[in-house]
C-alpha cells in the first residue's frame, strides 16, 4: 500500500493506537475488520502525506536478494515490476487492489472498509485491473 | 463482451459468484474464445499480484504498539483527565480478546452448553485466583501472529460472536482459558467424528438440556466420560432404553442388543447407571434423541471426544460461572455449525494458536 516498510509500520502502529483509543466510537452495526481497515487506509494516506525523510529507494528493490539463477532474477524482477505497478496506481485504485487480493476481503467488507457502495468496488477493481494489467502486460 | 461479461470474469477471480451466475459464467465460457482469453489473462494478473505475498510484522511491533499506547495513556492522566477511565486495559486487550473469541468455539464445540455445576462457587474462587496471580498484559500480547484465527476473525461468525456479551463472559473465565490450553482438547475438535457430531441438531438440543446438565454435575458421570468405553456403554444403555419405549416391542431384538451392549460395559458405566441422576436422564426424550443418533455415537468411539473429557481443566471448565451464562446463547449454537469454525478448527496455525501464552495472557487482561 505504501511500497516503504517504515512507512507501513507507522501507518499500522498509528492504526492500532487510533483503535485502541476509540474503541467507544466503535459502531457494532458494522463488522469489526472493516472499521480497523477503515482507519488503516486513512493512516496510510496521512503516511503518504508527509515528507518523508527517507528515500523510498531503499525499500523493496535493495531489501531483496540479488539471486544469481536466472529464473531468479526473472522472479525478483516480475515481483518488482508488480509492487511498481501498484504503488504506481492512483490511491482509490491501489486500496481496492491491496484489500482484494492481500487482505482477500469481499466486496462487501471492502465497502465497508472503505465507504463506497458495492457498485463502486466492483468498478474501481475493475479500473484498477485493466491499469495494472496495461503495465504489466509483458509479465503476463 | 459485454459489460456483463466481464462482472461475471472478474467476479469469478474474486470468489463472489453465485450458483446462478457460475452457470452463467460456464456458459460464457463455453462459448466465447474472448471471454476465455480474457480469463485466463485476469487469473494470470491475480496470480502475480498475490505472489507478492505479505509481510510479516517485525518482531517488536506488538511491543511498539501497546508503548505508545500506554505512554498516551499516561500522558492524559498526568494532565487530570482520563477519558478512557477504569475501562483502559479491558480495551486495551480487546485486540487479543477478538483473536481469542474464535476460541470460544472450541469450549462449546466440545462440552456443548455445560451444567450449572453444584461447585460452581468454588470454581469461581479459584478463577479469581487464577486472574490474580497472572500478568498484566504485556505489549507482546496483543500480537496475533496466527493466520488461520485471522483469517477466522474476518468472518461473520467471529463477527456475531464478539459482540455477544455472554461469549466476552465466557473468555474472561480463568478456568475456560485453562481448558482451552490443553493439546488434549484440541486433537479432539479435529476429529471429523466429533466436528460431524457437533453438527447435529439433536446433540445439540441434548446438551443444552437439563438432563444433559443432570448428568454432567453427577460424580458417576465424570468417571463415565473419562473412559470411552463406559461413554460407549453409557450410549448403549440409552438407546436400549429409548428404542425399548419408543418401538414398543417392536423392535425388541434391536432393544435387546444394545442392552447387551450395555450390560458388557464396565465397572464404571454400571456405577454410572446407578446414578440417579442418569438414570432419570436416560429417560430424557432429548437424551434418546442425542444418543440414537449415528453421528453422536460415531463421535464417541472416535474416542478422541474421550481423551478431551479426560482434562482435568476441562472439567473444571464445565462447572465455570462464565460457562453457564453463555449457555442460553443462540448465536453461538450457529456459529458451531459453520463452515468458518470448521475451516480455522482444521487448520494447524490456528490449534496452535489455541495454546499460546498470548491467548491466555491477552484473556487475562480481558477477564478483569
Amino acid at each position: 500500500m505504501l511500497g516503504n516498510e517504515e512507512d507501513a509500520r507507522d501507518a499500522a502502529q498509528n492504526t492500532f493506537v487510533k483503535v485502541f483509543e476509540n474503541l467507544r466510537s466503535y459502531d457494532p452495526r458494522h463488522r469489526f475488520f472493516s472499521w480497523i481497515y477503515r482507519i488503516l487506509m486513512n493512516e496510510c494516506l496521512n503516511v503518504r502525506r508527509r515528507p518523508s525523510l527517507l528515500q523510498t529507494h531503499s525499500s523493496f528493490e535493495d531489501v531483496i536478494a540479488r539471486p544469481a539463477d536466472a529464473d531468479l532474477v526473472e522472479n525478483a524482477e516480475r515481483r518488482s515490476a508488480v509492487k511498481k505497478a501498484i504503488l504506481e496506481l492512483p490511491q482509490t485504485y491501489r486500496e481496492v487492489i491491496v484489500l482484494r487480493h492481500f487482505a482477500a476481503l469481499s466486496y462487501e467488507e471492502m465497502g465497508e472498509a472503505i465507504g463506497i457502495p458495492l457498485k463502486t468496488v466492483k468498478s474501481r477493481l475493475y479500473s484498477a485491473r485493466q491499469l495494472l494489467a496495461g503495465r504489466l502486460g509483458a509479465w503476463m | 463482451m459485454t459489460e456483463r461479461d466481464e462482472v461475471l470474469l472478474h467476479a469469478a477471480i474474486d470468489g463472489e459468484l453465485t450458483s446462478d451466475e457460475r452457470v452463467e459464467l460456464e456458459r460464457l465460457l463455453a462459448r466465447s474464445e474472448e471471454a476465455r482469453g480474457r480469463f485466463e489473462s485476469l487469473q494470470r494478473l491475480a496470480g502475480i499480484v498475490e505472489e507478492l505475498g505479505s509481510v510479516a510484522p517485525p518482531a517488536d511491533f506488538s511491543r511498539a504498539v501497546a508503548n505508545v499506547v500506554w505512554n498516551r495513556k499516561t500522558a492524559i492522566r498526568m494532565g487530570g483527565f482520563n477519558p478512557e477511565g477504569g475501562r483502559f486495559m479491558a480495551r486495551k486487550a480487546l485486540i487479543g480478546l477478538a483473536a481469542a473469541a474464535a476460541v470460544v468455539l472450541v469450549v462449546f464445540a466440545i462440552t456443548g452448553y455445560p451444567p450449572v455445576g453444584k461447585d460452581t462457587q468454588g470454581t469461581i474462587g479459584q478463577a479469581q485466583r487464577y486472574q490474580a496471580a497472572q500478568p498484566q498484559l504485556a505489549a507482546k500480547d496483543v500480537k496475533l501472529g496466527d493466520t488461520a484465527a485471522q483469517q477466522f476473525m474476518q468472518t461473520d461468525v467471529f463477527d456475531r460472536l464478539i459482540k455477544d456479551e455472554a461469549s466476552r463472559k465466557l473468555l474472561g473465565d480463568a478456568a475456560v482459558r485453562q481448558m482451552l490450553a490443553d493439546p488434549a482438547l484440541i486433537a479432539a475438535l479435529k476429529d471429523p467424528a466429533v466436528s460431524q457430531a457437533l453438527k447435529n441438531e439433536a446433540l445439540r438440543n441434548f446438551l443444552s438440556s437439563e438432563a444433559a446438565q443432570r448428568i454432567l454435575q453427577s460424580d458417576a458421570a465424570s468417571r463415565l466420560l473419562s473412559d470411552d468405553a463406559s461413554a460407549r456403554a453409557l450410549i448403549a444403555a440409552a438407546k436400549s432404553q429409548a428404542i425399548g419405549r419408543d418401538a414398543a416391542g417392536r423392535d425388541a431384538a434391536k432393544a435387546d442388543a444394545a442392552a447387551r451392549d450395555a450390560a458388557k460395559a464396565d465397572a464404571a458405566s454400571r456405577d454410572g447407571a446407578r446414578d440417579e441422576a442418569i438414570r432419570t436422564a436416560l429417560q430424557d426424550r432429548m437424551v434418546a434423541d442425542a444418543v440414537r443418533n449415528d453421528l453422536t455415537q460415531r463421535a464417541v468411539q472416535s474416542g478422541a471426544l474421550a481423551a478431551a473429557l479426560k482434562v482435568d481443566a476441562m472439567r473444571q471448565a464445565l462447572n465455570s460461572y462464565a460457562m453457564q451464562h453463555a449457555v442460553a446463547t443462540g448465536m453461538l449454537q450457529q456459529a458451531l455449525t459453520s463452515n468458518a469454525f470448521d475451516r480455522a478448527l482444521n487448520a494447524n496455525g490456528f490449534a496452535a494458536a489455541l495454546n499460546s501464552a498470548q491467548f491466555a495472557n491477552a484473556l487475562d487482561a480481558a477477564g478483569r
